[in-house]
């Protein structure tokens, strides 16, 4: 039987698909991730557990400046709390795509009868990164507000946002290149759990602590040793969050986004490469539906 | 075209350094309206055959069709007419309603929301599902996820559907009511629908199948409708036996009886008992006995060995309580091609 009553043109039909899973995934995403059944555990997650990250960075900043008495307090208090806040995006995408893994084949027995639908796996993957994003931003924005607040009236250390400097469009655009590069991040993570069983929880808690050491959330690259400095300057992580700092700086950001956009369109070749390959690998060892090591 | 065919399909598992031969060689071919039953015991290849045909696994060698269709080169096409239950598994997510949950499968096969919502709608009617149509899932019984599995299945309208052991942890009834649809739904589109379906129950494969191929180690040793497949008894007879005896070990008085000359099969009856437990899905164990009492089926070439059969069992300190003439079923068939019915995995 045919499907639909009129067929549109293959590639208008190709196109429709796709977005159609993407849509899928951000419903079912922000379905099963904003759990309003139990909101003190949902809100706990989304909130507290954020602001006392970036609280603890910017307290370990406050003893560690104290001590060592460096230039600027506030320029690096900035450095270190902007930082701290948006990283807040590669850190709970990157954990949300790399579990989706294990959810999705043992905890919902869902995988392989989403893998045997027409629709690809990677939109669906990408919708599920951009409700992850949506939690996200409600967390940065509060860690932003909360934060800022705490230590500017608690450790007299006011945030330099002077809002009418503030370039938005810079902004808004390095955010959704910092999106995407979380998100592509996030493929390969789901790529690597797709055909092991050993990594389902480690590699994201992994993962997060070096991208955390090497994109300069609380110093800058340029301190790293030598192999690590480098790895630090291609990762878009570093770009974005130098990007959103200047944005927010009111400062010319567009180096820093046009590295981001380069590095994310380098990330986006790997992660859509490893999901290729990763496809037909799982289908080789038979991972998609088994739930556990043989 | 045939709905499904394979040729000459294998596949092997590597573990530990040790290789598993799964499937062996597998050649059939489904003719479209058609139900086959894949009958084996564990560990046989059945769920093995049905991943490779559902796009999940890859061959090694060999090749499978579907509608004409191969599924390694061609999985996008197959993937769009295919759909696939497992038995036992109630996929699906706990936060999302009934009707969510079908919602998002019907988008992922790309159907209009038109078409997604009425048959959405008449599956929920058809499964019995309607007052549980905006509960979330994680509120339903296991069963009634089970019903939701298997409305899933049937979403995109699937010229083929695979169900591994679909009555698996089902109950009688609703077991029952499961083979009907499934019967039902086939003949009502006999042109474009088909079914492969595995099972442990050789009733169950009788009920509803066209055509049953029984599988052993990997590979298909009958294949056949049911009728000839008992047919191909006929030279042999088939007799019940019910014994009593205070002697524990049942698996010698079967190991004796097969050895000796003229009998083809002999097997231990489950009790009723033992049937009932297999079909909640736990473990049945085919001891056969309940108090002392024990039943055997055994197949002889030659109704005139029932005497001298008879009098070795008296011999052996058993008590000989009745002797009844069967025709010949499915279970003999099975037991004829594969010799018993205990765990294949060596
Ligand atoms: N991913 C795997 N890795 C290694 N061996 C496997 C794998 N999957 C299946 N096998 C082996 O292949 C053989 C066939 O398994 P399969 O699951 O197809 O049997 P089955 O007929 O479905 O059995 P059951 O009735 O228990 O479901 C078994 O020996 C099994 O252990
Ligand atoms: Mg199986």
């Amino acid at each position: 039987m045919a499907v639909e009553g009129h067929r549109p043109s293959p590639i208008g039909r190709g196109m429709s698909t796709v977005i159609r899973t993407v849509v899928q995934g951000v419903w079912l995403g922000w379905k099963v991730e904003s759990n309003w059944t139990n909101p003190f555990v949902f809100l706990t997650y989304l909130i507290a557990k954020p602001i006392a990250g970036v609280i603890l960075v910017g307290l370990v900043f406050v003893i560690g400046s104290s001590a060592s008495g460096m230039g600027s307090r506030e320029d690096l208090f900035f450095y270190v709390f902007i930082g701290a806040v948006f990283f807040i995006y590669p850190a709970t995408m990157t954990v949300s795509l790399a579990y989706l893994v294990h959810e999705d084949r043992a905890k919902y027995e869902s995988l392989k009868h989403i893998y045997i639908t027409p629709a690809s796996l990677t939109p669906y993957i990408v919708g599920r990164g951009m409700a992850s994003a949506i939690n996200a931003s409600v967390s940065v924005a509060v860690s932003l507000i909360i934060g800022s607040i705490i230590f500017s009236n608690h450790f007299s250390l006011p945030l330099s946002i002077d809002v009418v400097r503030v370039d938005y469009p810079a902004l808004v655009a390095s955010i959704l290149l910092g999106v995407a590069a979380s998100i592509l991040l996030g493929i390969i993570l789901y790529a690597i759990n797709l055909i092991t069983f050993k990594l389902q929880y480690s590699l994201a808690e992994y993962t997060t602590g070096v991208l955390f050491l090497l994109s300069g959330v609380v110093f800058p690259t340029s301190m790293l040793p030598y192999p690590a400095s480098l790895i630090g300057g291609a990762l878009p992580t570093t770009h974005f969050l130098n990007a959103v700092r200047e944005a927010l700086a009111g400062d010319h950001a567009y180096t820093s986004m046009a590295y981001l956009l380069l590095s994310t369109l380098a990330l986006a070749v790997i992660s859509l490469a490893c999901m290729n390959r990763v496809e037909s690998l799982a289908r080789m060892k038979g991972t998609i539906d088994r739930k556990a090591e043989y | 075209m045939y709905a499904v065919e394979t040729i000459d399909l294998s596949r092997v598992f590597e573990l530990k350094g040790r290789r598993i031969l799964a499937l062996d060689g597998i050649n059939i071919r489904i003719g479209k309206g058609e139900i086959l039953g894949l009958l084996g015991a564990n560990g046989a290849g059945k769920t093995t055959l049905v991943k490779i045909l559902s796009t999940l696994l890859l061959p090694t060698s060999g090749s499978a069709y579907i509608h004409g269709h191969d599924v390694v080169r061609d999985a996008k096409y197959v993937r769009g007419i295919i759909n696939l239950v497992s038995g036992g598994e109630t996929p699906g997510y706990g936060m999302l309603t009934v009707r969510e949950n079908l919602w998002l499968f019907s988008q992922l096969y790309g159907l209009s929301s038109g078409i997604a919502r009425e048959r959405i709608e008449m599956l929920i009617r058809d499964m019995g599902l309607e007052q549980y149509r905006d509960v979330r899932m994680h509120r339903l019984s296991t069963g009634y996820r089970q019903r939701l599995n298997l409305a899933r299945g049937f979403i995109n309208d699937p010229k083929v559907l695979f169900l591994d052991e679909p009555t698996l942890g089902l109950d009688v009834i609703n077991a029952k009511h499961m083979r009907r649809y499934i019967r039902d739904w086939v003949d009502a589109d006999g042109e474009e629908r088909t079914i492969l379906l595995t099972t442990h129950y050789l009733a169950e494969a009788e009920e509803v199948c066209d055509k049953i191929a029984i599988i052993y180690r990997g590979r298909i040793v009958a294949y056949e409708t049911p009728l000839a497949l008992k047919a191909s008894l006929s030279d042999g007879v088939s007799i019940q036996v019910e014994l009593l005896s205070n002697r524990t070990t049942k698996g010698s008085i079967v190991e004796e009886i097969s050895s000796r000359d003229g009998v083809l099969a002999c097997m231990l009856v489950p009790s009723q008992n033992v049937v009932e437990q297999g079909d909640h899905g736990g473990n049945a164990r085919y001891d056969g006995s309940i108090d002392g009492l024990t039943r055997l089926r055994i197949m002889l070439d030659d109704d005139s060995k029932i005497p001298d059969l008879v009098s070795m069992l008296v011999m052996n300190g058993y008590r000989v309580l009745s002797v009844r003439r069967d025709q010949p079923t499915l279970e003999d068939v099975y037991m004829r091609y594969v010799g018993s019915m205990g765990n294949e995995e060596s």
